[in-house]
């Protein structure tokens, strides 16, 4: 029953639970420990093995290994047992045998009865508890050496008992000791200059300041700091609820806990009521203090790494100052006399994003010290309630008792009015006296950093600050209280007090005089009116005043100190000895004589023990410039008798801590007790010897041997004489002879003073047994010398005067229970390495802590047994008390230098092991490794990896790139050109483009950490091949009785499987694009004016084109054109490194990770021209001799993803998606903004053929339909299973979930739509996506000041769908700073981006209201919302809508001062304004696609959204909920319940308290995005050269595409539209349409009677330079097969914040 | 630093299904510390489990303290699919570099007769709650255990600069 009682703690057991729990238990070790597992054990086979278990060992062992392992087995042919089986050789017996016997034969030994007797029983007195400090086998360790006891026990010691006692062999009355002398190290002297001084200081300072940075403290603490903010996060967010609850609590139970009047009858349920109170209170209690002791902690940590912080600035500004004080020095004497040499680098560091971080860490904190003050109020409030409830029931029991005195209380009760109001103006008093205390602080604190050189003043100051604070609210306590008193005193009289209060008001000054009167006169009221006063005072809720402003104030001040100023560089101090000493030739006198002196001056040390002389050193010199002796050799020894003293030659290498060192050694062999050891130091100069300082040497310990690993060389200052640094002239180089520096001549009194190194120990002889004397010894001299310590005095109190040191222990011995009781009392840091033993033992000494019985187990048992559980509730103390040692395990330095390994090249090979490094880096994909990483770090090449960086870090790569697009043939043919050349296949297809960019961007660390932090699968390891799903059998009766509608054939859905079916049916590695163009609607059309002579005509067709193949469609004339053909592309077969594969399939990742990925589909609209050649016009009619030309007229392009994605991933909703596209969904199409030779139809024109067609014709857009589809479909990639870690509380995500099922229940039509509640950051981890929005600062400068600009600058951000980015399928969101970090992103990460600027744009401009009172202030306010939906092309898509509530002045609606966004659009739409009721202000509705930076009413027809799932904002979600998705036709008010269901409920609701809680939680939802973005940019060198590269890559690829046709480049007319195109962004930023600007036309036109211009304006998001090639080769410009055409090229690269570039290209042909 | 690369196979087992993998302490350069091998079902006439998994970790160190051990948890899944343990185990790597075939036994906790009653009809073996005393025997002293297969390993052990820091390994005779 015990052990199985016993192994309840290690194992978990299935008994008796319901649930598959590990049951906790508390089974007591103590009646089941084994006193053989202390290591000290001497007994025979008595092993606690189960008789069981040794016969099934007995038999196994026979059977498997008897034979051949007779070590298994005794003589006997019992198996070999040892007792512990893991120890071999038993070291010491146990004490207790030893000792009883000893007791039983002296009796008289007062000591160890005294023990014996303190294990009975517990009646010991101090004394002896304090004996017993020492422990029992303590006692045997030492006094098993002594004769007696020795003697004593091994007659009587079995002889045949195996272990070995701790005896000294050797016994000599005299002992060795062992010198070392390192070296003097002089700090002042008067033959120092006051340059070498400072020096020297300097080099101090240093040496701390890098042994600070070696042990890193600071790193430390702030990991520490980290782990300590995440551990109080999560503990929030477990334990959110109740504290809400609890501050609600609070205000609703007010009408309780305060009845108007008590009455007898209420008298008992209050009572209830209030043990029921006090139970809440005191598990809120719990929490509080819980949240209060991590909150303190935070602080603690923070104030402790502030002031470590602090000290490191304070060192560095110290080194700064005496290196400056040294260069003043040299210049000022006009010679160096010191080499030191201070070398300070700075590294340059970016001003905001420290600003940032400064500021976020002061949000931090005051919002921690907000937490705190709260928690603080809390607790005060309940504690107040209840001293209120206490109060209460004692008026009343006081009342039942004396009535009488209900009168003076109803007086009280009148007065509490009054009381407060003149408590009011007391506080106020108060608080100023606070602010001029802490103006106080401040100036302290300015001295203090004047003044302190000393790193240890700081953590002084800062107490003595805290203090200060202390007596200050003491004082304001006292203070209060002692008005109150005073309160009290005069409420008969309140007018006496109105004065008496002015009065106080005008004199601060007599404050403390009258505080002391009054002080005075309350101790002279009676006890009963003190009391009933205070209850006064209770009923009053205390109140802290956090003075927030003061608070933000010290902080910053603190952090100011402590942290490097924002902006400021880092610096790094070099240290070095070079600067050369000028020679004495060139010193001027004061500095010859000085150094002549010097040369004659030497030291030497004596070495006195028990004050006689035992060793001299010889005379040295000191040396010049670091003043510095190091002791090597020994001149002559003492001649006393009683020592014999001998160079010694080292047992030991002469290593410290791996550093060499020149030491001097000798052995000294004594007869005498140590009492002192002196060392005392000469200087012999001119004048003979000359002491200096003398220092005493502590005596070695026992344990200071000299073969102990862990001694450490021992630094002894001393000062000597003194000496006036000013009075001689020696050392100064002053001119005395003026009189200016007379009055400055001070007497300055300095002293010689030095360090000493000495190392000192006891010798040991080859056993390793020591030289030096064993206590008894000491403790025998010490009997000797001392009669006072007889025989008969106890034997302890003389051996604790002895070496108080024993106390303790011996080393590595510790006293078990003080230990435990400090475990147990530290918060251990688990995250540091050094505590893991500790930690190690906690859990032990917590597994046997006996404390409550677990639940489950007190059921598993019966009520007799219950009893029995009982007894193992001991404390934990006594089980850890029978085990009397507990040996910590030794640092890993310690062995190793023990055992002499690993001690030798440990500091250099840590700072030098790249292979390591690159061994890690290669792991975690870091580097790419080219080659194998060799064996030797100097073998090791720059050229074998390479990084995977960040492709914008530097214009570096953008340099190299050029120059290695410069250096190749003819000019400037790019990289591009021999790849091109090498696959100019069959297929047409030129090599892929390089990639660059989307290969950068999923190389990106943060992508990749999200793509590795998913768990791994099987599927990543084995390529399994799926097996194909069978088709879905379909009864044939429901073919026979389902409804046969021949004349309406409904579309079959092409549904995932059963395209997987045929896909097993086609050839997979032939795929196509079926493209059908159907029509398209308003194309422009030829300007009447123009060359060709047609009235609005235009022939348009459409060309695709995709992997660079092409195909094209008729040509169809007019301006609505009706094509209606079907296209083919082929999908090119993956290549794999270079050699397509026969059978290849497509799988999934060919699609996803291969070069498929990155392809578009892109669709040109072209105007095809057909020219007559024949200038002839004889053969005319006769001859058709025309050249076909074609003009562009605009492009959109389709992701090859988007494709794949939408055809497969959604089967069923695309089929119906796409039917629903023939309704009115148009691709519309990207126009260049001005297109020469082209003009619009008017829209009545086009009028008719809208009616036709069903659409609204007052749009502008060119629209083409087009239907386009896979076939077959290829394989679709699975979800990318993330883990589903969280931070979330659980059960709010459990409420959203079933929120969401409850909706999709009961509206089955939204169950295609997207609708999200939570997404996975890039950590994997769920989070909802209402945290997302946050309102973010806007770039800095004209990007940030408009609504348009902001639009346009989130447009500028590369999008990639986030499948390409992934290569799976799963909702990642990147937070706002790290989409800046990637530098592209998903169309929501955009769109979050977006509404986050907007939302913060609001903010600013709420702030200039406030600031200036602007005019045109017309909106008044914005709101933004996410959303998610889908949309044409991108399929899942998300938009931002923008509310905007306008004010109107006085409903003059048209003449608005300057019209919103929304109305800018609206000008020319449909007006979509809501007036509301008052008519004084009307909301706009405007939805922007943050990708292209399009904003569309939300009624208008052609908006690319299709659909619409959800909407988000800051604090909910709202679903729609309405039949039509569309979001044309459809309710955009969200607090419409009929069309939007929320997240969470609006007030109406709040009454339920389920949706209550979770009101609360969502509100109080804290951002994961960052307070304010940084936005990094680019130098505008860079966007130069960018600039200039472009072009010329251009330039060579047009001469490449052209082939052999000559390109001739027409230079001036490239200028001339590089100043145009430098316009256009501007443009696009203010919102000007360019093409109706009169000055603009002008010049083009004047271009235009030059030459007859067919180009247009690109505008691109750059990416990468093949990108943008790839665009422009799709222009077809260059195919102009005019033989006298030109061609002019223009680029301009315009920067954005954020490192994004906007990119115009300006490409056109010239024909005269 | 000293370096140390552990290369070889986990072979199989006499007994049991499956098994997860683990080392500790030292400097992790490369490899997974811990992983798990796949379900094997064994031949219906061998008594052998085979799993042949990789091993493949390479340790920089600067002490010898804590030499990297192998910890062994074999779990049974039976025909529910349910996971049950069947033993721990733990053995070092040797210190003597090259190739070397280990068997490492394992034990499972008995428990209370109860205990043995539920694990014999319900599969509901006792388990640890610390693993620590899988590599920690001064606590699994205290277990009634019951031994159960052995577990094969086969592990080439590279070691190098080891004798730069004045450790010097024998070799294999």
């Amino acid at each position: 029953m015990l052990r199985v009682q016993f192994e309840k703690g290690m194992i978990s057991s299935y008994i008796g639970l319901k649930k598959w729990e590990n049951c906790e238990s508390e089974s007591s070790y103590k009646n089941v420990h084994f006193k053989e597992e202390e290591g000290f054990y001497l007994s025979t086979n008595n092993t606690d093995l189960l008789q069981r278990n040794l016969t099934k060992l007995n038999l196994r062992l026979r059977k498997t290994e008897g034979q051949f392992f007779p070590d298994w087995f005794n003589h006997d042919q019992s198996i070999a047992l040892t007792p512990v089986p893991w120890k071999q050789i038993i070291e010491r017996p146990i004490y207790s045998s030893i000792f009883k016997e000893y007791i039983s034969k002296n009796a008289s030994a007062n000591v160890f009865t005294n023990i014996h007797s303190q294990e009975d029983e517990n009646s010991s007195s101090i004394l002896q508890y304090q004996q017993n400090y020492l422990d029992a086998t303590e006692y045997y360790l030492e006094n098993i050496s002594d004769e007696s006891l020795i003697e004593l026990q091994l007659t009587k010691a079995d002889l045949s008992s195996k272990y070995k006692p701790i005896v000294k062999e050797n016994k000599k009355s005299s002992f060795t000791l062992i010198l070392k002398l390192f070296d003097i190290d002089i700090k002042d002297h008067p033959l120092m200059t006051e340059e070498i001084r400072i020096a020297k200081e300097l080099k101090d300072m240093n040496d701390v300041l890098k042994e600070r940075e070696k042990s890193g403290i600071v790193k430390f603490l702030d990991r520490k700091l980290k782990a300590l903010k995440l551990a109080y996060k999560e503990f929030l967010i477990q334990n959110q609820t109740p504290i809400a609850k609890a501050a609600e609590s609070n205000f609703n139970d007010t009408d309780k806990i305060y009845p108007a009047k008590p009455t007898n009858v209420s008298f008992y349920n209050r009572n209830r009521t209030h043990s029921e109170f006090n139970d809440e209170y005191e598990k809120l209690k719990n929490i509080s203090d819980q949240k209060r002791t991590y909150l303190e902690d935070i602080r603690a940590t923070r104030l402790l790494r502030d002031t470590e912080l602090q000290t490191d600035r304070i060192l560095e500004y110290q080194i700064l100052k005496k290196w400056d004080q040294i260069k003043h020095e040299r210049v000022s004497q006009g010679f160096v006399s010191s080499s030191l040499k201070l070398m300070i680098q700075t590294t340059a560091t970016v001003y905001e994003e420290d600003k940032r971080k400064f500021e976020s860490e002061i949000a931090e904190e005051l919002s921690e010290l907000r937490d705190l003050h709260q928690i603080n109020q809390v607790r005060k409030e309940l504690q107040h309630k209840i001293d209120v409830v206490n109060w209460k029931m004692a008026r009343l029991m006081r009342k039942r008792v004396k009535p009488q005195k209900e009168e003076e209380l109803k007086c009280t009760d009148d007065e509490v009015e009054e009381t407060d109001a003149n408590e009011r103006n007391v506080e106020e008093q108060l608080s100023t006296k606070k602010k001029s205390k802490n103006l106080k602080k401040k100036n302290g604190n300015l001295e203090f950093d004047l003044r302190s050189s000393n790193d240890k003043i700081v953590p002084q100051k800062e107490t003595a600050e805290e203090e200060e604070g202390n007596i200050a609210e003491e004082e304001v306590v006292k203070d209060r209280k002692s008005i109150k008193e005073r309160l009290r005193k005069v409420s008969g009289n309140s007018q006496v007090f109105h004065r008496r209060l002015s009065r106080q008001k005008i004199s601060n000054e007599n404050d403390d005089i009258e505080k002391e009167e009054i002080i005075k006169k309350s101790k002279s009221l009676t006890n009963l009116d003190l009391t009933s006063f205070q209850n006064t005072f209770m009923r009053k809720k205390p109140e802290l005043i956090i003075e927030e402003f003061e608070e933000e104030k010290l902080l910053r001040e603190r952090l100011l100190a402590s942290v490097r100023p924002p902006g400021r560089p880092n610096l790094k101090l070099i240290l070095s000895e070079t600067e050369s000493i000028t020679e004495t030739v060139h010193c001027p006198r004061n500095e010859v004589f000085r150094r002549r002196q010097l040369d004659s001056t030497s030291l030497s040390i004596k070495i006195f023990y028990n004050d006689k002389i035992v060793v001299k050193t010889s005379n040295k010199i000191l040396n010049p410039q670091s003043f510095k002796l190091e002791v090597t050799d020994i001149n002559d020894f003492g001649i006393e008798s009683n020592f014999k003293c001998s160079n010694y030659t080292a047992k030991e290498g002469n290593k410290f801590k791996g550093e060499e060192l020149k030491f001097a050694i000798f052995s000294l062999t004594i007869f005498e007790l140590p009492e002192t050891i002196k060392a005392e130091i000469y200087e012999v100069g001119v004048l003979g010897e000359q002491l200096v300082g003398e220092v005493f040497i502590g005596i070695p310990t026992q344990n200071d041997l000299v073969n102990s690993v862990d001694r450490e060389i021992k630094s002894l200052q001393f000062t000597g004489r003194p000496f006036d640094a000013n009075a001689k002239g020696i050392g100064k180089t002053e001119n005395i002879g003026e009189l200016s520096n007379l009055n400055s001549l001070k007497y300055e009194e300095r002293w010689v003073s030095g360090i000493l190194r000495i190392d000192l120990c006891w010798d040991v002889d080859e056993f390793g047994n020591s030289f030096g004397p064993s206590l008894n010894q000491k403790y025998s001299l010490h009997i000797f010398t001392n009669v006072v310590f007889a025989r008969e005095k106890k034997l302890d109190t003389s051996l604790e005067i002895m070496d108080p040191l024993k106390k303790f222990g011996c080393p590595g011995i510790i006293s078990l229970k003080k230990l435990m009781d400090w475990i147990l009392e530290i918060r251990l840091d688990p995250n540091d390495q050094r505590n893991q033993s500790l930690l190690r033992l906690k859990q032990l000494v917590s597994q046997t802590q006996a404390g409550e019985i677990p639940y489950e187990l007190n059921n598993a048992f019966s009520s007799s047994e219950k009893i029995d559980l009982e007894a193992f509730r001991v404390p934990f103390h006594l089980y850890w008390k029978s085990k009397k040692f507990f040996r910590l395990s030794l640092p890993n330095e310690i062995i190793n230098r023990t055992m002499k390994v690993f001690n030798k090249f440990k500091q250099d090979e840590d700072i030098t092991n790249l292979r390591n490094e690159l061994i890690i880096d290669r792991w975690e994909r870091k580097i790419k490794a080219l080659k194998h990483i060799p064996l030797f770090d100097f073998e090791i090449d720059q050229k074998m990896y390479e990084k995977n960086s960040d492709p914008f870090e530097d214009s570096e790569d953008l340099t190299k790139f050029l120059e290695t697009s410069t250096t190749t043939k003819n000019g400037f043919p790019s990289t591009m050109n021999l790849s091109e050349t090498q696959s100019a296949n069959s297929r047409l297809r030129v090599a892929p483009p390089t990639l660059r960019f989307i290969k950068q961007i999923r190389a990106h660390q943060l992508l990749k950490k999200a793509r590795l932090s998913r768990t791994r699968r099987v599927e990543d390891y084995v390529k399994e091949e799926q097996l194909t799903a069978a088709e879905p059998e379909i009864s044939i009766f429901s073919s026979l009785f389902s409804i046969r509608r021949p004349l309406k054939p409904t579309r079959t859905i092409k549904t995932s499987r059963i395209s997987e079916v045929q896909q097993s049916d086609f050839n997979k590695n032939s795929c196509k694009i079926m493209i059908q163009v159907l029509r398209a609607f308003n194309v422009p059309v030829r300007s009447i004016n123009s060359k060709f002579n047609g009235k609005q005509v235009v022939r348009s067709y459409v060309e695709a084109t995709f992997q660079r193949n092409r195909t094209r469609t008729t040509v169809c004339e007019g301006p609505n054109p009706c094509w209606n053909e079907t296209l083919h592309l082929n999908v090119a077969q993956p290549v794999y490194n270079n050699i397509p594969r026969n059978q290849s399939e497509f799988s999934i990742s060919d699609v996803i990770d291969g070069e498929l990925s990155y392809d578009s589909v892109y669709f040109n609209l072209f105007d095809e021209i057909i020219i007559d050649v024949d200038e002839d016009d004889r053969e005319k009619g006769k001859r058709i001799n025309q050249r076909i030309e074609r003009n562009w007229l605009g492009t959109f392009s389709l992701p090859f993803l988007t494709i794949h994605e939408q055809i497969r991933v959604d089967g069923v909703f695309n089929s119906k998606f796409f039917l629903s596209v023939t309704k009115n969904s148009f691709f519309s199409v990207q126009m260049p903004p001005v297109t020469l030779g082209y003009e619009k139809v008017p829209a009545s024109e086009s009028l008719e053929n809208a009616v036709l067609l069903g659409i609204d014709s007052t749009t502008n857009n060119t629209l083409i339909h087009i239907f386009i589809t896979l076939e077959p479909a290829l394989p679709q990639p699975g979800k990318l299973k993330i883990r589903f870690e969280t931070n979330e509380d659980e059960c709010l995500l459990r409420f959203a979930n079933q929120w969401l099922n409850r909706l999709k229940r009961s509206y089955p039509f939204i169950n295609d739509r997207i609708i999200l509640t939570t997404c996975s950051d890039l950590q994997g981890k769920l989070t909802f996506i209402t945290r997302y929005i946050h309102p973010q600062n806007p770039p800095q400068g004209i990007f940030g000041s408009s609504v348009e600009r902001i639009i346009r600058f989130v447009s500028r951000i590369p999008y990639l769908p986030s499948r390409v980015m992934f290569s799976g399928d799963g909702i990642l969101w990147s937070t706002t700073e790290q989409l800046l970090e990637i530098k592209a992103g998903d169309s929501v990460e955009h769109s979050i981006l977006l509404c986050n600027l907007l939302l913060g744009l609001n903010k600013t401009n709420v702030a200039e209201k406030s600031s200036e009172i602007s005019k045109n202030s017309d909106v008044e306010f914005r709101e933004a919302y996410v959303i998610l939906g889908r949309g044409i092309p991108e399929g899942k898509t998300a938009y931002v809508m923008l509310k905007e509530v306008v004010k109107v002045m006085n409903s003059e609606i048209v003449t608005t001062p300057s019209p919103t966004l929304a109305e800018s659009i609206l000008k020319s739409n449909k007006s979509m304004v809501i007036e509301n009721a008052s008519h004084s202000s009307k909301t706009s509705l405007t939805l922007i696609n943050p990708v292209t930076g399009i904003s569309y009413t939300s009624g208008d027809p052609y908006i690319p959204l299709k659909e619409v799932g959800c909407v988000f904002n800051k604090s909910n979600i709202w679903v729609n909920i309405q039949t039509a998705a569309n979001p044309n036709n459809f309710n955009w008010d969200l607090s419409n319940s009929k069309c939007w269901v929320p997240l969470v409920q609006k007030e109406k609701n709040s009454k339920n308290l389920k949706t209550n809680t979770n009101k609360v939680s969502f509100d109080t939802l804290s951002t994961v995005q960052v307070d304010t973005l940084v936005y990094k940019n680019y130098s505008d060198e860079y966007v130069e050269k960018l600039e200039l590269l472009i072009e010329k890559c251009l330039i060579s690829k047009i001469e490449d595409w052209r082939e052999h046709k000559i390109t001739r480049w027409n230079r001036t007319c490239s200028r001339a539209f590089k100043v145009l195109i430098t316009k256009f962004e501007e443009a696009i930023q203010t919102g000007v349409d360019l093409s109706t600007n009169p000055q603009f036309i002008k010049d083009l036109t004047g271009l235009r009677s030059l030459y007859h211009v067919q180009g247009f304006p690109l505008n691109l998001v750059y990416t990468d330079i093949n990108d943008i090639i790839e665009s422009v080769y799709n222009t077809d410009v260059y195919s102009n097969s005019d033989p006298l055409v030109e061609f002019s090229l223009a680029v301009s690269c315009k920067k954005y914040p954020g490192k994004f570039i906007s990119v115009w290209i300006y490409v056109a042909n010239l024909t005269r | 630093m000293a370096e140390l690369h552990i290369v070889g196979t986990l072979i199989g087992a006499s007994q049991f299904p499956a098994s997860e993998l683990c080392c500790e302490d030292w400097k992790l350069l490369e490899g997974f510390e811990s992983a798990q091998t796949q379900v094997d079902i064994p031949a219906e006439d061998s008594n052998i489990t085979l799993w042949d998994h990789p091993i493949d970790v390479h340790y920089s160190t600067n002490s010898i303290e804590g030499w990297p051990k192998m910890q062994f948890q074999v779990y049974h899944q039976d025909s529910f699919g349910r996971n049950e343990l069947y033993g721990y185990g733990v053995c070092y790597v040797p210190t003597i570099p090259g190739t070397h075939e280990i068997d490492c036994v394992t034990w499972r906790p008995v428990g209370s007769f109860t205990d043995q009653l539920w694990s014999f009809f319900l599969n509901a073996t006792p388990q640890l709650k610390n693993l620590d005393i899988i590599h920690n025997p001064t606590d699994r002293y205290q277990l009634t255990t019951e031994s159960m297969g052995k577990i094969h390993l086969e592990i080439t052990v590279i070691c190098r600069n080891f004798q730069n820091y004045g450790v010097c390994l024998s070799t294999k005779q």
